[in-house]
């Protein structure tokens, strides 16, 4: 099997969408071990979903955070020493353990060795005094955690619109390149202008072009000529010693832009242009639409 | 930003397998927002779109041991189990107040007539990144993705056929990574 092919088949897309079938997840998955394209494809693929569902976010208020918290409910007793190690934020929680400690000193029957009466509720003092710059902290984290997120925002912003910017820029300078190229063609003597027309009388066709016979560019400057059946093309002949030299296949342009065609040598005697097959011919054999001597 | 998420995701991850409180508070602070958005995108009013990242989160902290890094990063799969439990809400929602049993197909129609009210959305961002994506691609994303529908429910739905669904998907997600990957560049 063709990875490349496997990967555009849009398996890939659908995987990560969750909407293939079973045995399709695990042929996936299966190829997914076995080759890394496969791999880099679908984090790429779930990369592009989840910063696109990242544009949605919304920041739910403050107070969610704590109704998450608390319907946690109480920490496992196994991850106590670390949360010892590091308070929760937490009035309901630290309320709940001194209230707990309180229960104990009262049974002094369960008061673990070495803890007095006075323990608890200095300890108690301290946990509040704790909770309250703990969930004073929280605030200031949610306050720059929002300056953060518009800040990023913002960043994205100035990106679309820089790079916008430079497509537009781009753009004009292909432009301006097109528009100097006519201007120096236009303005050199070196350039003969040839005026190719119609063979029939009646017939709307008529090319211009400019060529150097010094250096030998050839450049399609205006064409009328009728539109293409499909699979054909124009191709323009340079006569040379009586012989047609082709100068190359064209589509009629529909811009003011110069079109390019093949150099011809000095000793053109004139430019013709037939309808050929649309991978040209090394002789013309369509019918002759236009033809200009120098 | 993609890059810092992905270097912190295997030690989160690694925190709430042992339960970790703090670690689940950073998951909190990380895509609560996130989720948020998306949920609000299915339900109708803020207040539910709040219950259900509530429910949402005590699912993800308790049974976190089911998430597979191998079938994919925590975010999708947080995002499948709000997602799920925002489609459940409104169902159970229907059930209460219609007092009559809906099937399943139906309950897709009610998704999409809850949720086609549009939220607004704070992100000055948001309007040239999401427009960036041609409308027909747009809609798709959303069904498939932040709805949970299948592709012959969309099908159905947007009345377009099997096929071209299944085309479809492949070109608005590559759109998305071009516009994605020109955000990185200039970034």
């Amino acid at each position: 099997m063709d990875i490349q092919d496997y990967i555009s088949s849009g398996i890939i897309e659908s995987y990560v969408l969750d909407l293939t079938s079973e045995d399709e997840s695990r042929e996936v998955e299966a190829l997914a071990a076995e080759h890394s394209a496969i791999r880099d494809e679908i984090a790429a693929v779930r990369l592009a979903l989840e910063v696109y569902a990242q544009q949605f976010a919304q920041t739910p208020p403050p107070s969610l955070k704590n109704r998450v918290m608390a319907a946690l409910g109480e920490p496992d007793e196994n991850t106590q020493p670390h949360a010892s190690g590091m308070p929760q934020p937490f009035i309901s929680v630290a309320e709940g353990e001194a209230s707990q400690r309180e229960t104990i000193a009262l049974n002094p029957q369960n008061n673990p060795p070495g803890i007095g009466y006075a323990a608890p509720r200095r300890f108690a003092y301290w946990s509040i005094a704790a909770s309250i710059l703990l969930v004073a902290s929280a605030l200031a984290n949610v306050f720059l955690y929002n300056r953060l997120q518009k800040a990023e925002t913002s960043l994205t912003q100035a990106n679309a619109d820089q790079l916008l910017l430079a497509r537009e820029k781009q753009a004009l300078q292909n432009r301006f390149g097109s528009v100097m190229l006519t201007a120096s063609v236009v303005s050199n003597p070196e350039y003969k202008v040839v005026n190719l027309l119609a063979l029939e009388k009646g017939m709307a066709a008529a090319v211009v072009l400019y060529w150097n016979p010094q250096q030998g560019d050839v450049y399609i400057a205006s064409n009328k000529l009728p539109p293409l059946p499909q699979g054909k093309r124009y191709q323009l002949w340079a006569i040379v010693d009586s012989k047609p030299v082709d100068a190359g296949v064209f589509e009629p342009k529909k811009d003011a832009n110069l079109l390019a065609m093949k150099n011809m040598p000095a000793d053109a005697a004139a430019f013709a242009i037939t309808m050929e097959d649309a991978q040209g011919s090394p002789t013309p054999t369509g019918k002759m639409y236009v033809m200009g001597k120098i | 930003m993609s890059r810092h998420k992905t270097i912190a995701e295997e030690e989160l991850v690694l925190m709430l397998r042992q339960q970790d409180r703090k670690g689940f508070e950073y998951l909190y602070d990380r895509y609560s927002a996130a989720l948020y958005g998306v949920v609000l995108r299915i339900v109708r009013t803020e207040e539910l779109a709040q219950d259900v990242v509530q429910e949402a989160f005590v699912k993800i902290w308790r049974n976190f041991a089911a998430y597979e890094k191998a079938k994919g990063t925590l975010f999708t799969w947080m995002l499948n189990v709000a997602r799920n439990t925002a489609i459940d809400k409104i169902r159970s929602q229907d059930y209460r107040q219609q007092a009559q049993i809906q099937d399943v197909s139906q309950s897709v129609g009610i998704i999409d007539r809850q949720a086609s009210v549009e939220m607004p959305v704070n992100h000055i961002g948001f309007e040239k990144f999401v427009s960036q994506l041609k409308p027909e691609h747009r809609i798709l994303v959303d069904y498939l993705y932040f709805k949970g529908y299948t592709q012959s429910e969309v099908s159905e739905e947007l009345n377009i056929p099997l096929g071209t669904v299944k085309t479809r998907i492949k070109t608005a997600i590559g759109h998305l990574r071009e516009i994605i990957s020109i955000d990185e560049h200039t970034g």
